[in-house]
Protein backbone atom coordinates (compact mmCIF):
# COMPACT_ATOMS: atom_id res chain seq x y z
CA UNK A 1 0.00 0.00 0.00
CA UNK A 2 2.43 2.48 0.96
CA UNK A 3 4.78 0.94 -2.26
CA UNK A 4 1.89 2.53 -4.16
CA UNK A 5 1.81 6.06 -2.92
CA UNK A 6 5.60 5.85 -3.23
CA UNK A 7 5.83 5.29 -6.58
CA UNK A 8 2.76 7.32 -7.62
CA UNK A 9 5.43 10.12 -5.86
CA UNK A 10 8.29 8.80 -6.50
CA UNK A 11 7.13 9.24 -10.57
CA UNK A 12 6.71 12.22 -10.47
CA UNK A 13 9.45 13.80 -8.59
CA UNK A 14 11.42 11.66 -10.78
CA UNK A 15 9.77 12.65 -13.92
CA UNK A 16 10.01 16.45 -13.44
CA UNK A 17 13.69 15.91 -12.23
CA UNK A 18 14.49 14.35 -15.35
CA UNK A 19 12.91 17.42 -17.51
CA UNK A 20 13.63 20.23 -15.62
CA UNK A 21 16.37 19.48 -13.86
CA UNK A 22 14.39 20.76 -10.97
CA UNK A 23 14.31 18.65 -7.40
CA UNK A 24 10.59 19.40 -6.25
CA UNK A 25 10.61 20.25 -2.80
CA UNK A 26 7.23 21.26 -3.32
CA UNK A 27 5.96 17.47 -4.44
CA UNK A 28 4.94 16.54 -1.30
CA UNK A 29 2.41 19.81 -0.88
CA UNK A 30 0.47 18.39 -3.82
CA UNK A 31 -0.28 15.62 -2.06
CA UNK A 32 -1.52 17.45 0.46
CA UNK A 33 -3.47 19.58 -1.83
CA UNK A 34 -4.98 16.40 -3.15
CA UNK A 35 -6.37 15.36 -0.15
CA UNK A 36 -7.70 18.55 0.88
CA UNK A 37 -9.57 18.95 -2.76
CA UNK A 38 -10.75 15.22 -2.07
CA UNK A 39 -11.85 16.49 1.65
CA UNK A 40 -13.49 19.86 0.58
CA UNK A 41 -14.92 18.51 -2.59
CA UNK A 42 -15.76 15.44 -1.23
CA UNK A 43 -18.13 16.38 1.28
CA UNK A 44 -19.81 19.21 -0.72
CA UNK A 45 -20.29 19.16 -4.01
CA UNK A 46 -19.51 15.76 -5.23
CA UNK A 47 -20.57 13.67 -2.52
CA UNK A 48 -19.16 10.93 -4.28
CA UNK A 49 -15.70 9.19 -3.40
CA UNK A 50 -14.53 9.32 -7.36
CA UNK A 51 -15.52 12.69 -7.49
CA UNK A 52 -13.01 13.35 -4.60
CA UNK A 53 -10.63 12.02 -7.27
CA UNK A 54 -11.37 13.70 -9.96
CA UNK A 55 -11.34 16.98 -7.77
CA UNK A 56 -8.26 16.32 -6.43
CA UNK A 57 -6.72 15.90 -10.28
CA UNK A 58 -8.48 19.13 -11.46
CA UNK A 59 -7.09 20.93 -8.47
CA UNK A 60 -3.66 19.42 -8.52
CA UNK A 61 -3.35 19.95 -12.22
CA UNK A 62 -4.56 24.15 -11.84
CA UNK A 63 -1.93 24.28 -9.18
CA UNK A 64 0.59 22.63 -11.52
CA UNK A 65 0.05 25.08 -14.91
CA UNK A 66 -0.16 28.31 -12.08
CA UNK A 67 3.06 27.09 -10.60
CA UNK A 68 4.72 26.08 -14.22
CA UNK A 69 3.52 28.86 -16.37
CA UNK A 70 4.02 31.65 -13.85
CA UNK A 71 6.80 30.52 -11.38
CA UNK A 72 9.28 28.56 -13.04
CA UNK A 73 8.72 30.62 -16.63
CA UNK A 74 10.25 33.45 -15.34
CA UNK A 75 13.78 31.69 -14.32
CA UNK A 76 13.89 29.56 -17.23
CA UNK A 77 16.48 30.61 -19.60
CA UNK A 78 17.05 29.13 -23.13
CA UNK A 79 14.83 25.88 -22.02
CA UNK A 80 16.77 25.00 -18.83
CA UNK A 81 17.05 26.53 -15.19
CA UNK A 82 19.01 26.63 -12.53
CA UNK A 83 19.45 24.06 -10.25
CA UNK A 84 19.98 26.11 -7.22
CA UNK A 85 17.51 28.78 -7.86
CA UNK A 86 14.37 25.62 -8.90
CA UNK A 87 15.17 24.51 -5.80
CA UNK A 88 14.76 27.69 -3.53
CA UNK A 89 11.69 28.63 -5.42
CA UNK A 90 10.02 25.42 -4.86
CA UNK A 91 11.16 25.71 -1.10
CA UNK A 92 9.04 28.67 -1.34
CA UNK A 93 6.47 27.24 -3.25
CA UNK A 94 6.02 24.40 -0.34
CA UNK A 95 5.97 26.98 2.57
CA UNK A 96 3.28 29.06 0.76
CA UNK A 97 1.27 25.58 -0.06
CA UNK A 98 1.23 24.11 3.40
CA UNK A 99 0.56 27.29 5.09
CA UNK A 100 -2.37 28.57 3.19
CA UNK A 101 -3.88 25.21 3.86
CA UNK A 102 -3.32 25.43 7.23
CA UNK A 103 -4.84 28.73 7.08
CA UNK A 104 -7.87 27.75 5.09
CA UNK A 105 -8.62 24.38 6.53
CA UNK A 106 -7.14 24.63 10.56
CA UNK A 107 -4.85 22.61 12.38
CA UNK A 108 -7.25 19.83 12.72
CA UNK A 109 -6.67 15.99 11.46
CA UNK A 110 -9.66 15.32 8.58
CA UNK A 111 -11.20 12.31 7.29
CA UNK A 112 -12.51 11.65 4.33
CA UNK A 113 -15.64 10.80 4.21
CA UNK A 114 -15.96 8.05 1.42
CA UNK A 115 -13.70 5.35 1.15
CA UNK A 116 -14.36 3.47 -2.36
CA UNK A 117 -14.55 0.41 -0.61
CA UNK A 118 -15.04 -0.50 2.96
CA UNK A 119 -14.66 -3.98 4.15
CA UNK A 120 -12.10 -6.14 4.12
CA UNK A 121 -10.91 -9.08 1.90
CA UNK A 122 -9.66 -12.22 2.73
CA UNK A 123 -6.96 -13.82 0.53
CA UNK A 124 -6.16 -17.10 2.05
CA UNK A 125 -4.54 -16.06 5.21
CA UNK A 126 -4.33 -12.18 4.24
CA UNK A 127 -6.51 -10.03 5.88
CA UNK A 128 -6.73 -6.48 3.82
CA UNK A 129 -8.53 -3.55 4.31
CA UNK A 130 -10.62 -2.60 0.94
CA UNK A 131 -9.23 0.77 0.84
CA UNK A 132 -5.27 -0.56 0.95
CA UNK A 133 -5.64 -3.14 -1.79
CA UNK A 134 -7.49 -0.14 -4.13
CA UNK A 135 -4.55 2.08 -3.79
CA UNK A 136 -2.35 -0.83 -4.60
CA UNK A 137 -3.92 -1.62 -7.80
CA UNK A 138 -4.86 2.32 -8.68
CA UNK A 139 -0.80 2.97 -8.03
CA UNK A 140 -0.45 -0.12 -10.88
CA UNK A 141 -3.15 0.89 -13.42
CA UNK A 142 -1.74 4.63 -13.33
CA UNK A 143 1.40 3.73 -13.47
CA UNK A 144 0.66 1.61 -16.20
CA UNK A 145 -0.90 4.37 -18.12
CA UNK A 146 1.99 6.70 -17.54
CA UNK A 147 4.44 4.11 -18.85
CA UNK A 148 2.05 3.62 -22.07
CA UNK A 149 1.80 7.32 -22.22
CA UNK A 150 5.77 8.46 -22.18
CA UNK A 151 6.18 5.01 -24.68
CA UNK A 152 3.95 5.17 -27.64
CA UNK A 153 2.26 8.82 -27.27
CA UNK A 154 3.36 11.46 -29.48
CA UNK A 155 3.98 14.23 -26.00
CA UNK A 156 5.28 11.15 -24.22
CA UNK A 157 8.04 10.71 -26.57
CA UNK A 158 8.57 14.23 -26.68
CA UNK A 159 8.71 14.31 -22.56
CA UNK A 160 11.29 11.62 -23.27
CA UNK A 161 13.20 13.39 -25.69
CA UNK A 162 13.89 16.54 -23.91
CA UNK A 163 15.09 15.04 -20.56
CA UNK A 164 17.17 12.93 -22.94
CA UNK A 165 18.63 16.10 -24.37
CA UNK A 166 17.06 19.23 -24.33
CA UNK A 167 19.51 20.67 -26.78
CA UNK A 168 18.64 18.22 -29.64
CA UNK A 169 15.13 18.31 -28.90
CA UNK A 170 14.64 22.14 -29.37
CA UNK A 171 16.58 21.63 -32.37
CA UNK A 172 13.96 19.34 -33.55
CA UNK A 173 11.05 21.45 -33.04
CA UNK A 174 10.19 20.51 -29.63
CA UNK A 175 8.04 23.29 -27.54
CA UNK A 176 10.19 23.04 -24.60
CA UNK A 177 8.46 25.43 -22.64
CA UNK A 178 5.47 23.19 -23.06
CA UNK A 179 6.45 20.15 -22.31
CA UNK A 180 7.86 21.51 -18.91
CA UNK A 181 4.32 22.54 -18.51
CA UNK A 182 2.99 19.25 -19.45
CA UNK A 183 5.30 17.52 -16.82
CA UNK A 184 4.88 19.33 -14.03
CA UNK A 185 1.17 19.01 -14.56
CA UNK A 186 1.43 15.35 -15.14
CA UNK A 187 4.04 15.03 -11.89
CA UNK A 188 1.41 17.41 -9.42
CA UNK A 189 -1.12 14.79 -10.79
CA UNK A 190 0.38 11.72 -9.80
CA UNK A 191 1.06 13.21 -6.16
CA UNK A 192 -2.64 14.92 -6.40
CA UNK A 193 -4.35 11.41 -7.00
CA UNK A 194 -1.71 9.98 -4.39
CA UNK A 195 -2.85 12.38 -1.80
CA UNK A 196 -6.58 11.58 -2.70
CA UNK A 197 -6.25 8.16 -2.16
CA UNK A 198 -4.15 7.95 0.98
CA UNK A 199 -6.32 10.65 2.58
CA UNK A 200 -9.50 8.21 3.62
CA UNK A 201 -6.54 5.87 5.17
CA UNK A 202 -4.17 8.12 6.86
CA UNK A 203 -6.45 11.26 7.82
CA UNK A 204 -5.05 14.79 6.47
CA UNK A 205 -3.20 17.59 8.17
CA UNK A 206 -1.42 20.71 6.63
CA UNK A 207 1.99 19.54 7.36
CA UNK A 208 1.60 15.69 6.05
CA UNK A 209 3.53 16.90 2.65
CA UNK A 210 7.35 17.49 4.22
CA UNK A 211 6.96 13.69 5.43
CA UNK A 212 5.81 12.66 2.16
CA UNK A 213 8.35 14.63 0.04
CA UNK A 214 11.32 13.03 2.17
CA UNK A 215 9.95 9.30 1.79
CA UNK A 216 9.92 10.51 -2.24
CA UNK A 217 12.98 11.68 -2.56
CA UNK A 218 14.40 8.54 -0.32
CA UNK A 219 12.43 6.05 -3.07
CA UNK A 220 13.94 8.51 -5.70
CA UNK A 221 17.41 8.44 -4.68
CA UNK A 222 17.62 4.82 -4.52
CA UNK A 223 16.21 4.27 -8.02
CA UNK A 224 18.45 6.78 -9.46
CA UNK A 225 17.20 10.59 -10.13
CA UNK A 226 15.15 10.69 -13.30
CA UNK A 227 15.12 6.62 -13.67
CA UNK A 228 11.37 6.12 -13.73
CA UNK A 229 11.80 2.14 -13.65
CA UNK A 230 14.07 2.87 -10.96
CA UNK A 231 11.97 5.23 -8.83
CA UNK A 232 8.83 2.05 -9.38
CA UNK A 233 10.82 -0.52 -7.97
CA UNK A 234 12.74 1.45 -4.82
CA UNK A 235 9.17 2.44 -4.37
CA UNK A 236 7.72 -1.28 -3.86
CA UNK A 237 10.72 -2.24 -2.17
CA UNK A 238 10.87 0.49 0.30
CA UNK A 239 7.68 0.10 0.86
CA UNK A 240 7.77 -3.00 2.07
CA UNK A 241 11.04 -2.88 4.02
CA UNK A 242 9.41 -0.14 5.54
CA UNK A 243 6.31 -2.44 6.79
CA UNK A 244 8.13 -5.34 7.65
CA UNK A 245 10.82 -3.37 9.69
CA UNK A 246 8.58 -3.37 12.53
CA UNK A 247 8.62 -7.31 13.00
CA UNK A 248 12.23 -6.17 14.18
CA UNK A 249 13.13 -2.72 15.42
CA UNK A 250 11.56 -0.65 17.51
CA UNK A 251 9.01 1.43 16.35
CA UNK A 252 9.59 4.90 16.18
CA UNK A 253 13.37 4.28 15.10
CA UNK A 254 12.29 2.14 12.05
CA UNK A 255 11.90 5.53 10.48
CA UNK A 256 15.61 5.67 10.67
CA UNK A 257 15.70 3.28 7.89
CA UNK A 258 14.73 5.70 4.72
CA UNK A 259 17.11 8.38 5.57
CA UNK A 260 19.93 6.21 6.58
CA UNK A 261 19.55 4.00 3.30
CA UNK A 262 19.24 7.36 1.43
CA UNK A 263 22.64 8.57 3.46
CA UNK A 264 24.62 4.93 2.58
CA UNK A 265 23.40 5.08 -1.23
CA UNK A 266 24.58 8.68 -2.20
CA UNK A 267 28.01 7.82 -0.47
CA UNK A 268 28.51 4.28 -1.80
CA UNK A 269 27.08 5.43 -5.12
CA UNK A 270 26.87 9.06 -5.68
CA UNK A 271 24.00 9.19 -8.37
CA UNK A 272 21.74 6.12 -7.33
CA UNK A 273 21.73 2.28 -7.30
CA UNK A 274 20.36 2.26 -10.73
CA UNK A 275 21.55 5.94 -11.91
CA UNK A 276 23.54 6.24 -14.51
CA UNK A 277 26.52 8.93 -13.92
CA UNK A 278 25.24 12.11 -15.74
CA UNK A 279 27.08 14.94 -14.22
CA UNK A 280 30.06 13.20 -15.69
CA UNK A 281 29.22 12.91 -19.19
CA UNK B 1 27.53 63.08 -5.16
CA UNK B 2 31.52 63.30 -5.14
CA UNK B 3 33.17 60.61 -3.33
CA UNK B 4 33.52 62.53 0.01
CA UNK B 5 29.75 62.89 0.60
CA UNK B 6 29.10 59.03 -0.37
CA UNK B 7 32.28 58.61 1.95
CA UNK B 8 30.18 60.33 4.73
CA UNK B 9 26.81 59.79 3.86
CA UNK B 10 28.21 55.38 4.09
CA UNK B 11 29.90 56.44 7.61
CA UNK B 12 26.17 58.13 8.53
CA UNK B 13 24.79 55.52 7.90
CA UNK B 14 26.62 52.73 9.38
CA UNK B 15 27.00 54.89 12.57
CA UNK B 16 22.70 55.05 12.63
CA UNK B 17 22.75 50.84 12.97
CA UNK B 18 25.40 51.08 15.17
CA UNK B 19 23.26 53.06 17.65
CA UNK B 20 20.75 51.31 16.78
CA UNK B 21 21.58 47.94 17.48
CA UNK B 22 24.10 49.45 20.54
CA UNK B 23 21.18 51.39 22.23
CA UNK B 24 18.38 48.66 21.31
CA UNK B 25 16.79 48.12 24.80
CA UNK B 26 16.63 51.21 25.90
CA UNK B 27 14.24 52.27 23.27
CA UNK B 28 12.67 49.45 23.01
CA UNK B 29 8.64 49.72 23.96
CA UNK B 30 9.08 46.25 26.25
CA UNK B 31 10.65 43.36 27.04
CA UNK B 32 9.02 41.09 24.27
CA UNK B 33 10.50 43.11 21.29
CA UNK B 34 13.81 42.79 22.88
CA UNK B 35 13.65 39.43 23.02
CA UNK B 36 12.40 38.81 19.49
CA UNK B 37 15.33 40.92 18.46
CA UNK B 38 17.88 38.35 20.39
CA UNK B 39 16.00 35.46 18.40
CA UNK B 40 16.72 37.06 15.24
CA UNK B 41 20.03 37.90 15.92
CA UNK B 42 20.75 34.57 16.95
CA UNK B 43 18.87 33.68 13.42
CA UNK B 44 21.62 36.02 11.93
CA UNK B 45 24.39 33.80 12.76
CA UNK B 46 22.78 30.93 11.23
CA UNK B 47 21.82 32.29 7.88
CA UNK B 48 25.03 34.03 7.64
CA UNK B 49 26.66 30.85 8.67
CA UNK B 50 25.08 29.17 5.45
CA UNK B 51 25.60 32.33 3.52
CA UNK B 52 29.51 31.14 3.88
CA UNK B 53 29.02 27.14 2.65
CA UNK B 54 26.51 28.22 -0.63
CA UNK B 55 27.30 31.80 -1.63
CA UNK B 56 31.19 31.42 -1.08
CA UNK B 57 32.57 27.63 -1.34
CA UNK B 58 29.17 27.10 -3.72
CA UNK B 59 28.54 23.77 -1.31
CA UNK B 60 24.64 23.23 -0.81
CA UNK B 61 23.48 22.16 2.58
CA UNK B 62 20.30 21.16 3.27
CA UNK B 63 21.17 20.18 6.52
CA UNK B 64 21.88 23.14 8.96
CA UNK B 65 18.74 22.41 10.98
CA UNK B 66 21.24 19.46 12.21
CA UNK B 67 24.22 21.75 12.94
CA UNK B 68 21.87 24.11 14.99
CA UNK B 69 19.95 21.11 16.96
CA UNK B 70 23.19 19.20 17.68
CA UNK B 71 24.71 22.46 18.86
CA UNK B 72 21.91 23.08 21.12
CA UNK B 73 21.49 19.33 22.20
CA UNK B 74 25.09 18.76 22.81
CA UNK B 75 25.11 21.94 25.09
CA UNK B 76 21.74 21.50 27.00
CA UNK B 77 22.69 17.48 27.79
CA UNK B 78 26.16 18.52 29.06
CA UNK B 79 24.42 20.68 31.33
CA UNK B 80 21.67 18.65 32.01
CA UNK B 81 23.88 15.15 32.67
CA UNK B 82 26.96 16.36 33.71
CA UNK B 83 26.65 20.31 34.94
CA UNK B 84 28.75 21.81 32.93
CA UNK B 85 28.20 25.45 32.50
CA UNK B 86 26.36 26.51 29.63
CA UNK B 87 29.57 28.94 28.95
CA UNK B 88 31.36 26.03 28.42
CA UNK B 89 28.51 24.28 26.70
CA UNK B 90 28.49 26.87 24.52
CA UNK B 91 31.70 26.49 22.62
CA UNK B 92 31.48 22.53 23.35
CA UNK B 93 27.90 22.82 21.43
CA UNK B 94 29.52 24.55 18.45
CA UNK B 95 32.86 22.41 17.91
CA UNK B 96 30.27 19.52 18.18
CA UNK B 97 28.54 20.93 15.66
CA UNK B 98 32.04 21.86 13.75
CA UNK B 99 32.58 18.28 13.85
CA UNK B 100 29.69 17.11 12.80
CA UNK B 101 29.93 19.74 9.46
CA UNK B 102 33.00 18.16 8.93
CA UNK B 103 31.78 14.35 8.69
CA UNK B 104 28.99 16.06 6.45
CA UNK B 105 31.45 17.51 4.47
CA UNK B 106 33.50 14.25 3.68
CA UNK B 107 31.05 13.03 1.21
CA UNK B 108 31.15 16.53 -0.20
CA UNK B 109 34.18 15.59 -2.49
CA UNK B 110 32.47 12.79 -4.42
CA UNK B 111 28.67 14.27 -4.17
CA UNK B 112 27.81 17.71 -5.62
CA UNK B 113 24.88 20.29 -5.81
CA UNK B 114 21.48 18.83 -5.36
CA UNK B 115 22.47 14.98 -4.07
CA UNK B 116 24.61 17.14 -1.43
CA UNK B 117 21.63 18.76 -0.72
CA UNK B 118 19.27 15.48 -0.48
CA UNK B 119 22.56 13.23 1.43
CA UNK B 120 22.98 16.86 4.50
CA UNK B 121 19.17 16.38 4.28
CA UNK B 122 19.12 13.18 5.39
CA UNK B 123 21.83 13.61 7.72
CA UNK B 124 19.98 15.99 9.22
CA UNK B 125 16.85 13.57 9.49
CA UNK B 126 18.82 10.31 11.32
CA UNK B 127 19.80 13.02 14.11
CA UNK B 128 16.45 13.97 15.04
CA UNK B 129 14.79 10.94 14.17
CA UNK B 130 17.46 9.46 17.21
CA UNK B 131 16.74 13.04 19.65
CA UNK B 132 12.68 12.20 18.88
CA UNK B 133 13.17 8.29 19.96
CA UNK B 134 16.33 8.27 22.32
CA UNK B 135 13.52 8.37 25.49
CA UNK B 136 16.65 7.67 28.31
CA UNK B 137 18.86 10.64 27.09
CA UNK B 138 17.15 13.66 25.11
CA UNK B 139 13.27 12.79 26.78
CA UNK B 140 12.15 12.54 23.32
CA UNK B 141 9.48 14.91 21.77
CA UNK B 142 8.77 16.17 25.67
CA UNK B 143 11.42 18.53 24.95
CA UNK B 144 14.76 19.10 27.48
CA UNK B 145 14.66 22.06 29.24
CA UNK B 146 18.18 23.98 29.83
CA UNK B 147 19.64 26.31 32.12
CA UNK B 148 19.86 29.50 32.11
CA UNK B 149 23.69 31.29 32.07
CA UNK B 150 24.53 31.74 35.41
CA UNK B 151 25.22 35.37 35.81
CA UNK B 152 22.64 37.24 33.58
CA UNK B 153 19.54 34.70 34.36
CA UNK B 154 16.38 36.15 33.57
CA UNK B 155 17.05 39.66 32.60
CA UNK B 156 16.35 40.12 29.00
CA UNK B 157 18.48 43.22 28.57
CA UNK B 158 21.69 41.10 29.33
CA UNK B 159 21.31 38.48 27.08
CA UNK B 160 20.66 41.02 24.40
CA UNK B 161 23.83 41.85 24.66
CA UNK B 162 25.48 38.81 25.15
CA UNK B 163 24.04 37.84 21.90
CA UNK B 164 24.80 41.32 20.47
CA UNK B 165 28.64 40.41 21.08
CA UNK B 166 28.32 37.06 20.18
CA UNK B 167 26.23 37.59 16.90
CA UNK B 168 28.64 40.54 15.97
CA UNK B 169 32.14 38.96 16.55
CA UNK B 170 30.27 35.62 14.39
CA UNK B 171 29.36 37.36 11.63
CA UNK B 172 32.59 39.70 11.62
CA UNK B 173 35.03 36.74 11.39
CA UNK B 174 32.60 35.14 8.66
CA UNK B 175 32.80 38.28 7.13
CA UNK B 176 36.65 38.69 7.16
CA UNK B 177 37.23 34.76 6.40
CA UNK B 178 34.85 34.61 3.25
CA UNK B 179 35.83 37.97 1.51
CA UNK B 180 39.61 38.81 2.39
CA UNK B 181 41.40 35.60 3.70
CA UNK B 182 43.23 33.39 1.77
CA UNK B 183 41.04 30.71 2.35
CA UNK B 184 38.17 32.68 1.50
CA UNK B 185 40.10 32.95 -1.73
CA UNK B 186 40.33 29.40 -2.07
CA UNK B 187 36.18 28.59 -1.15
CA UNK B 188 35.16 31.12 -3.75
CA UNK B 189 37.72 29.47 -6.20
CA UNK B 190 36.17 26.29 -5.61
CA UNK B 191 32.73 27.38 -6.05
CA UNK B 192 34.53 29.09 -9.53
CA UNK B 193 35.82 25.79 -10.90
CA UNK B 194 36.66 22.88 -8.84
CA UNK B 195 38.51 20.85 -11.40
CA UNK B 196 40.47 24.19 -12.53
CA UNK B 197 41.45 24.44 -8.39
CA UNK B 198 42.53 20.74 -8.29
CA UNK B 199 44.75 21.30 -11.38
CA UNK B 200 46.67 24.00 -9.58
CA UNK B 201 47.31 21.94 -6.63
CA UNK B 202 44.62 23.17 -4.08
CA UNK B 203 43.46 20.21 -1.91
CA UNK B 204 40.07 20.81 -2.39
CA UNK B 205 38.69 18.32 0.32
CA UNK B 206 40.80 19.71 3.15
CA UNK B 207 38.81 23.47 2.26
CA UNK B 208 35.75 21.98 1.35
CA UNK B 209 35.92 20.08 5.42
CA UNK B 210 36.86 23.90 6.48
CA UNK B 211 34.46 25.49 4.89
CA UNK B 212 31.95 23.00 6.14
CA UNK B 213 33.32 22.74 10.08
CA UNK B 214 33.25 26.66 9.73
CA UNK B 215 29.90 27.05 8.78
CA UNK B 216 28.43 24.19 11.22
CA UNK B 217 30.75 25.74 14.19
CA UNK B 218 28.71 29.19 13.80
CA UNK B 219 24.97 27.12 13.19
CA UNK B 220 26.03 25.46 16.27
CA UNK B 221 26.74 28.57 18.21
CA UNK B 222 23.62 30.17 16.82
CA UNK B 223 21.96 26.69 18.37
CA UNK B 224 23.72 26.57 21.98
CA UNK B 225 22.78 29.91 22.26
CA UNK B 226 19.11 29.68 21.80
CA UNK B 227 19.07 26.77 23.91
CA UNK B 228 20.37 28.63 26.99
CA UNK B 229 18.14 31.34 26.31
CA UNK B 230 15.01 29.87 25.15
CA UNK B 231 15.79 27.01 27.83
CA UNK B 232 13.79 24.33 26.50
CA UNK B 233 14.75 22.41 23.28
CA UNK B 234 12.80 19.62 21.43
CA UNK B 235 13.44 17.63 18.24
CA UNK B 236 11.93 20.43 16.26
CA UNK B 237 15.00 22.43 16.71
CA UNK B 238 16.29 19.98 14.03
CA UNK B 239 13.51 19.86 12.11
CA UNK B 240 13.91 20.95 8.45
CA UNK B 241 11.84 24.12 9.07
CA UNK B 242 14.81 25.42 10.52
CA UNK B 243 17.06 24.48 7.71
CA UNK B 244 14.06 26.14 4.99
CA UNK B 245 14.33 29.25 7.11
CA UNK B 246 17.82 29.76 7.10
CA UNK B 247 17.90 29.13 3.51
CA UNK B 248 15.12 31.98 2.45
CA UNK B 249 16.85 34.64 4.70
CA UNK B 250 19.83 34.02 2.92
CA UNK B 251 18.55 33.70 -0.06
CA UNK B 252 16.40 37.12 0.32
CA UNK B 253 19.50 39.06 1.78
CA UNK B 254 21.50 38.37 -0.86
CA UNK B 255 23.84 35.24 -1.21
CA UNK B 256 27.61 35.66 -1.42
CA UNK B 257 27.64 38.63 0.83
CA UNK B 258 27.41 37.31 4.62
CA UNK B 259 25.88 40.67 5.71
CA UNK B 260 22.82 40.52 3.85
CA UNK B 261 21.40 37.13 4.99
CA UNK B 262 22.76 38.20 8.60
CA UNK B 263 20.45 41.85 8.32
CA UNK B 264 17.35 39.78 6.23
CA UNK B 265 17.59 37.23 9.11
CA UNK B 266 16.75 40.07 11.86
CA UNK B 267 14.65 41.77 10.06
CA UNK B 268 11.99 39.22 8.72
CA UNK B 269 12.02 37.77 11.81
CA UNK B 270 11.15 41.11 13.36
CA UNK B 271 8.34 40.99 10.82
CA UNK B 272 7.29 37.78 11.22
CA UNK B 273 6.67 38.21 14.61
CA UNK B 274 4.97 41.90 14.11
CA UNK B 275 2.65 39.43 11.14
CA UNK B 276 1.51 37.29 14.39
CA UNK B 277 -0.80 39.68 15.12
CA UNK B 278 -3.02 38.73 11.99
CA UNK B 279 -1.95 35.10 12.78
CA UNK B 280 1.09 33.07 12.29
CA UNK B 281 0.30 30.68 9.47
CA UNK B 282 -0.03 34.54 7.41
CA UNK B 283 3.37 35.01 8.36
CA UNK B 284 4.98 32.50 7.15
CA UNK B 285 2.76 32.16 4.05
CA UNK B 286 4.16 36.02 3.30
CA UNK B 287 7.70 34.47 4.02
CA UNK B 288 7.15 31.78 1.25
CA UNK B 289 5.78 34.46 -1.03
CA UNK B 290 8.61 36.95 -0.56
CA UNK B 291 10.99 33.96 -1.45
CA UNK B 292 9.18 33.01 -4.41
CA UNK B 293 9.49 36.53 -5.49
CA UNK B 294 12.61 36.66 -4.70
CA UNK B 295 14.29 34.16 -6.59
CA UNK B 296 11.88 35.14 -9.74
CA UNK B 297 12.69 38.79 -9.89
CA UNK B 298 15.70 39.85 -7.24
CA UNK B 299 17.74 36.44 -7.33
CA UNK B 300 21.00 37.97 -6.07
CA UNK B 301 18.67 39.68 -3.10
CA UNK B 302 18.81 42.65 -0.96
CA UNK B 303 22.29 42.79 -0.89
CA UNK B 304 23.28 41.82 -4.15
CA UNK B 305 21.31 44.93 -5.60
CA UNK B 306 23.61 47.64 -3.09
CA UNK B 307 26.66 48.94 -4.17
CA UNK B 308 29.31 45.99 -2.83
CA UNK B 309 31.12 49.06 -1.05
CA UNK B 310 28.45 49.80 1.03
CA UNK B 311 28.52 46.68 2.34
CA UNK B 312 32.02 46.26 2.78
CA UNK B 313 33.06 44.07 0.52
CA UNK B 314 36.17 43.88 -2.15
CA UNK B 315 35.60 45.33 -6.02
CA UNK B 316 35.08 42.71 -7.91
CA UNK B 317 35.04 42.09 -11.55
Amino acid sequence: MTGGIYALLGLGISLVFGVMRVINVAHGEMLTLGAYAAIFFGKTIFSGSIGAIISAIIITSFAGIIIASMLFRPITREGSINEQQGLVLTLGISMFIANAVLAIFGPDYHSVPGKITSGTIYIGELVLEGQRLLILIASLIITALLMFFLRFSVNGMAIKAVAENPDAAMASGINISRIHLLTFIIGSVLAGIAGALIAPVTYAFPAMGFDFTLYAFIVVVIGGLGNLWGALVAAYLYGIAESLSVLWMPSGYNALIGPMLMLLILIFRPHGLMGRSIERT
Amino acid sequence: MKDNEKLLLRIMIWIFFAILFLFFPFFAPNKFIVHVAIVGLSFAVLAASWDLLFGYAGQISFGHAGFYGVGAYTSALLAHHIGVSPWIGLFLGSFAAAILGALIGIPSLRIRGIYLALTTLAFAEVIRIIATNWHSVTRGTLGLSAKPYPGIEFHTTNYYYLMLTLSVISVGIMFWIANYSKVGLIFRAIKADEIRCQSLGIDILRYKLIAFAISGFFAGLAGAFSAHYLRLINPGDLAPHITIFAVAMAVIGGTSTIIGPALAAIIIHGLMEYLKVLGAVYSLMAVGAVLILFVIFLPSGIAGHMPRKWIGLPETK
